[in-house]
């Protein structure tokens, strides 16, 4: 039986992100908020003025933000991939559990067919 | 090692771009696997913060597919969920709570299969959608509304047809694309005929769809299917089958359920090879006959440049044919992969069920058809180079023809070159059509273009930390080592600045950083290693003082004598093809310099033609015509073996090969291949059989164990290799500009060598025949098996 579920007894659906940019954002807004799409794009306008040091420093924080959303998104995923199988897994049990409690009723009717 | 290649942009430092055998490549952004590290330097490789837009991007890719993969298997279980609840429902009729369940699920599985569809909205109420709102739509979505307006019905009458679909097999789906394909294949007037006999014993669900669709053409309110009726509409709508199967078949394709169909484009490609084929012989046969009777130079030129117009077209669309069919290539890979790894799933499942057997010999199939429709898009993607090849290389014929064009109408006979015998068109001396015209506005254009790309520095990256810390350690003087800054250390009395380059600590003395040397990634930084690759570059930089091949003793390729141009490349390649572009105005520049010839196919594509035999054939031809010294220019990617070109191959032992086989040819080579192209050690093996010393001159751009890399000017017009930019400025300008002392070949050679050290560590490296004795080769610090280190 699923761990979770509804009255009908069919597991919740897992709650993963509605898609790549909501997660992407979820993710790397954590670690890095310039890298978020709505940031990433204006960069180039915020640090305009910037000397060429903190160029660096900048660019060694993003390198170090990549890595780690990196990190993160495959453990991400890995869970992902673990929700989504154990969900198909779940509600497979749920449905024949489901076929079965019917499949039982009729033959419990025809036995009482029998005994009549 | 490989190394890595990636758009490295820091600031104003433009693109490049490797040049080792596969042609360029973007990072490696397979799907990241659980096991993967990311501490290791691999990582560090392939990040680029300067570009950040696109590392991201590649990021967000990724997500994007990750999740819709997701969501897609999540359909995918709940909607077998679905169809066993339906039949528990079915067989118990009397059950509401089983009704509503279903219902209920029906709804979220709606739900689901939109999201996994990656539509934005899903439960939208479907009567709501309007033709604008299009774009909102699934593709699936689009497809109806598209088959609704074509039919000129609403959306909400094509339910059923939608529920016939989603119940279509992949039998089913097999038995409709070929019934398509037998259909169109039929005489007209015995289609009706056969395809209703065809229609009697089709599976039911194709009948099912089939009647749908039929009843969706007749008009609203109106019974298909009574009585005489029936009859009528049937014959109705076999006589618009083929219209209508059409429809459906794109309808199942934009429903993923088959591949797109491809018979239109094929018929498209055909007539665009044709196309391409009608154009290629015209402009040949007008070459042909206005070099042979030459008119109005003003008008021939008119007329080639018309066909350099419609050549620029054909490009373009099969630029666009190729992208096209990598798009379906993609696609189709990725749901290949997919129903493999279902397969596989399924094969390891030791008690599987009826349905899941069932699945599995529908995924079998899928798989068969899918691989098929690998196969066609990717001779679509060959095909398609193939055409972008030809056209280039037409591009490049007529560029040819129109420098060889006279400036005033031309005199039955041309003047010899000075000191030359009279050529003779009867075989004694080249046709005057050959020889290559320098244009000096041209060239000089050409030369500023160059000379941006000369004037990139190699820019270095701080070291990471690990590599800082290994520093620190090492026991050597350490001037600087801040996090964010390149390395400044202490060997000797120099000060040596250590950094990244494309992922590699290089070591350059910090007064001349033309004296470099990469540091393979597979060395520890310590005391030693620093130390004998700081010595290594300065062996590199005395070895090419020594000069073994006497460069810097005024070596020409050619006196006065006629000179051959060839140009062998690989125009099947975007990269090679950019390059050998560019090389079209190099010839022109030679062409200041020596008395230069190119024949019309002049411009070999090593990937159409056997590179090996082309070039026989065009040497033999050069030859036939009085032309014994020959210049061969070659764009193409390298191994350690060879110089790739598509498909094909010239290793370096068969270019030694053709060296020998015209024993009477002087040979002046240059190779931008990454690697040398193996030519390097080849030519420390090759011996001459008696010719004269100095009759085969190889230049090579990169020792065996270093690819080479393209680079681009700020706007990404031209590309060129940093060696060819420097070359070109130095054999143009010599020193101190055009007024400045002229350089020879070899003096250009030499500083070329030095400068293109400055834009990136590769090393250029000349190897010259010495007769009977061992070939000679500059900068041989003495040891074959490390000259020139960068190992």
């Amino acid at each position: 039986m699923p761990a979770s579920g509804n009255a009908s007894g069919v597991p919740n659906i897992p709650s993963l992100p509605k898609d790549g940019k909501e997660f992407f954002n979820a993710v790397m807004g954590q670690i890095e908020k310039d890298l978020t799409i709505p940031d990433v794009h204006k960069l180039k306008e915020r640090y305009a003025n910037e000397t060429p040091e903190d160029h660096q420093k900048r660019m060694e924080r993003y390198r170090t933000a990549i890595i780690e959303y990196r990190k993160r998104s495959v453990e991400y995923f890995t869970v992902f991939r673990e929700q989504v199988r154990s969900f198909g897994r779940d509600l497979k049990h749920s449905v024949e559990d489901n076929a079965r409690g019917f499949e039982q009723a009729k033959l419990e009717h025809l036995e009482s067919l029998f005994s009549a | 090692m490989r190394m890595a290649f990636f758009h490295n942009r820091q600031n104003e430092e433009s693109e490049r771009r490797l040049l080792a055998f596969g042609g360029p490549e973007a990072p490696d952004v397979q799907e990241a696997q659980p096991e993967e590290k990311h501490d290791g330097k691999e990582k560090q490789e392939t990040i680029d913060p300067e570009n950040v837009e696109q590392e991201l991007q590649q990021d967000i890719n990724k997500a994007e597919k990750e999740v819709h993969t997701n969501w897609k298997k999540i359909a995918e279980h709940y909607k077998k969920a679905v169809d066993s609840v339906r039949a528990v429902a079915e067989e118990f009729p009397d059950k509401p709570e089983q009704q509503e369940l279903l219902q209920r699920m029906e709804q979220t599985l709606k739900t689901l299969e939109q999201r996994a569809a990656g539509q934005e909205q899903p439960n939208k109420p479907e009567q709501e959608q309007t033709t604008d709102k299009k774009a909102e739509q699934s593709p699936q979505e689009k497809a109806f509304a598209n088959i609704a307006e074509k039919l000129g019905v609403k959306p909400e009458q094509l339910a059923k047809l939608k529920d016939s679909v989603s119940k279509l097999t992949p039998e089913d789906l097999n038995y409709m694309e070929k019934l398509a394909v037998d259909y169109g294949q039929q005489p007209a007037d015995k289609r009706n005929g056969w395809l209703a006999q065809r229609l009697k014993t089709a599976p039911e669900n194709v009948q099912n769809l089939l009647k749908a669709a039929q009843e969706i053409q007749a008009k609203p309110g109106e019974k298909a299917n009574k009585g005489n009726e029936k009859k009528n509409d049937l014959k109705e709508f076999m006589k618009k089958f083929g219209e209508l199967i059409e429809m459906i078949m794109d309808l199942l394709a934009e429903c993923g359920l088959i591949a797109r169909r491809e018979k239109k484009e094929k018929s498209e490609q055909q007539t665009d090879k044709a196309g391409d084929d009608a154009l290629v012989t015209d402009t040949k046969t007008f070459i042909k006959s206005s070099t042979e009777n030459p008119g109005n130079p003003a008008d021939t030129k008119q007329k080639l440049e018309g066909f350099d117009k419609q050549a620029d077209k054909h490009i373009a669309d099969a630029k666009t044919d190729v992208k096209e069919a990598e798009d379906r290539k993609k696609q189709i890979n990725t749901d290949l992969q997919k129903a493999k790894d279902d397969k596989k799933a399924l094969d390891e499942k030791p008690d599987r069920t009826e349905e899941e057997n069932k699945r599995l010999s529908d995924l079998t199939e899928s798989i068969k058809k899918l691989e098929a429709n690998l196969v066609e898009a990717e001779k679509a993607v060959r095909e398609g180079n193939t055409r972008v090849a030809e056209m280039t290389k037409l591009k490049a014929d007529i560029a040819a023809a129109i420098a060889a064009l006279p400036k005033e109408a031309p005199k039955a006979e041309e003047k010899p070159p000075a000191g030359e015998k009279s050529p003779e068109r009867s075989g004694e001396g080249p046709p005057a059509g050959w020889k290559v015209q320098g244009n000096t506005e041209q060239v000089n254009t050409w030369l500023k273009e160059q000379a941006d790309i000369h004037n990139q520095n190699l820019t270095t990256l701080p070291l990471s930390d690990s590599m800082r810390t290994a520093i620190e350690t090492s026991g050597v003087t350490v001037i600087s080592n801040k996090k964010g800054a390149v390395t400044t250390i202490q060997i000797g009395k120099e000060a040596w600045d250590v950094g990244l380059n494309n992922g590699d600590p290089v070591i350059r003395l910090s007064s001349d950083h033309s004296v470099t040397a990469r540091i393979p990634d597979d060395v520890k930084l310590n005391a030693d290693t620093l130390k004998l690759y700081a010595a290594k570059a300065m062996e590199y930089r005395k070895s090419e003082s020594a000069d073994a091949a006497g460069m810097g003793k005024g070596f020409e390729p050619a006196k006065n004598e006629p000179m051959g141009y060839i140009e062998l490349s690989d125009l099947s390649d975007r990269l090679t093809s950019e390059i050998a572009q560019e090389n079209r105005e190099f010839s022109k520049l030679l062409s200041e310099r020596y008395n230069l010839y190119k024949t019309p196919e002049g411009t070999i594509d090593g990937s159409v033609k056997n590179p090996a035999n082309a070039l026989r054939e065009q040497i033999g031809t050069l030859m036939k015509n009085g032309i014994k010294n020959i210049y061969i220019n070659i764009n193409a990617h390298g191994s350690e073996s060879g110089m790739g070109f598509g498909p094909n191959e010239l290793r370096a032992e068969q270019l030694t090969a053709i060296f020998k086989e015209f024993p009477d040819c002087k040979f002046t080579v240059n190779n931008i291949a990454c690697h040398g192209g193996g030519l390097a050690e080849e030519m420390q093996k090759f011996k001459d059989t008696g010719g004269e010393s100095g009759r085969v001159t190889v230049f090579t751009q990169t020792k065996e164990e270093v690819v080479n890399l393209a680079r681009s000017t700020a706007d990404e017009q031209t590309t060129s290799t940093a060696y060819n930019a420097a070359l070109a400025k130095y054999l143009a300008q010599g020193v101190n500009g055009r007024p400045g002392r002229r350089l020879s070949y070899g003096e250009a050679h030499l500083y070329a060598d030095k400068d293109a050290k400055k834009a990136q560590v590769t090393d250029a490296e000349v190897h010259q025949t010495r007769g009977d004795n061992p070939t000679a080769r500059t900068a041989n610090i003495g040891d074959p098996s490390k000259f020139e280190g960068m190992v």
